[in-house]
């Protein structure tokens, strides 16, 4: 049998890479869109372009030691959003939407962790639940 | 065919090595672990530690080209990780130095061992890289840990962990051209 050439091994090396990077890619696409439509991940929005994605373990990095969730306004901060006047935040399901002017913001909003890996969004304040299952934050100029 | 000293280090000791071979891939091991424990450098981009991880592999491969050195490296640096207590996946943090040495065993004889050629390096030691990244999303999904490399999306992460296992390769290889022949008095 004839002996594999050098240059022929080294495009299967190369092959090796491509397939583990698309593999990568894939698996990434899939449980990002697997993750949208459970409320398992969030998208956060600048003008209508993408700036992060967020899941239950990246808000809790974010709350730190608090014991409830972190709050909308040092979400939005570590997300790395820019300047704006109104944050629309979106649930999974269609109907539920809200728009925050930037003045309203305060302290008070906070995500509180579901046991499934969701988040919803509350006002501590008054003890109500404004968005269940939030799955996107957007802001707006 | 390796000449028998007087010592007996040539005889087989640990798969296909002898004993001198394997003390060596111990300490290469070793250094996997400690430069890992040691070196603190502030790049903040997932696998930017491949560099010299994949590096001492591909050079440790390289100079003992036996079958299981990469395994006999990657399982002492193991080891040392789970009594150095690295990571934050407790004793499973074994896997995650033991995997890219199996790999690298399995991936250097499909280049016939020629890990001093740039190319087949770069390609050992990203082929090695990508299956640390592998590992480490496997342990965090098994165990349910924070998984901050993946912060950047697993795409963009495997791409960084194939660059610097790649230039930890070509650094190996540029090492084992130039040490190779002044290796040869080792037995």
């Amino acid at each position: 049998m004839r002996e594999m050439g050098f240059q022929r091994r080294l495009l299967i090396g190369v092959g090796i890479i491509l397939f583990v990077i698309a593999s990568a890619y894939l698996i990434e696409f899939v449980s990002m869109e697997w993750g949208m439509r459970q409320g398992k991940r969030i998208t956060v929005l600048d003008g209508g372009s993408t700036v992060a994605y967020l899941d239950s373990q990246a808000l809790k990095q974010i709350a730190g030691s608090e014991e409830i969730g972190p709050s909308l306004n040092s979400v939005l901060n570590a997300a790395g959003v820019g300047d704006f006047s109104v944050v629309e935040i979106k649930g999974v399901a269609e109907e539920t939407a809200c728009s925050i002017p930037r003045e309203m913001l305060s302290e008070d909003l906070v995500f509180q962790f579901g046991e499934d890996g969701t988040a919803d969004l509350i006002d501590q304040k008054g003890a109500q639940l404004l968005i269940k299952n939030v799955s996107e934050i957007g802001v707006k100029p | 065919m390796r000449k028998e000293d007087v010592s007996g280090t040539s005889e087989k000791f640990l798969f296909k090595l002898g004993l001198a071979d394997v003390l060596r891939l111990t300490m290469f091991g070793t250094l996997i672990a400690l430069l890992k424990d040691i070196t603190r450098i502030p790049l903040h981009i997932p696998g930017h530690s491949s560099i010299f991880w994949m590096g001492i592999l591909v050079l440790g491969k390289g100079l003992i080209p036996g079958f299981g050195a990469g395994m006999v490296m990657g399982g002492v640096s193991g080891v040392l990780a789970v009594l150095l207590g690295l990571g934050k996946e407790g004793v499973f943090v074994f896997f995650k130095y033991f995997v890219p040495g199996l790999v690298i065993d399995l991936i250097a004889p499909l280049f016939l061992n020629k890990l001093e050629n740039p190319v087949a390096g770069a390609l050992c030691g990203a082929i090695a890289s990508l299956s640390k990244m592998a590992i480490n999303l496997a342990l965090g999904l098994l165990l349910k840990l924070p998984m901050v490399f993946l912060t950047i999306g697993l795409g963009v992460t495997s791409i960084s962990h194939t660059v610097f296992g790649a230039a930890g390769g070509v650094i190996a290889a540029i090492l084992i051209r130039r040490l190779k022949p002044r290796l040869k008095t080792w037995e």
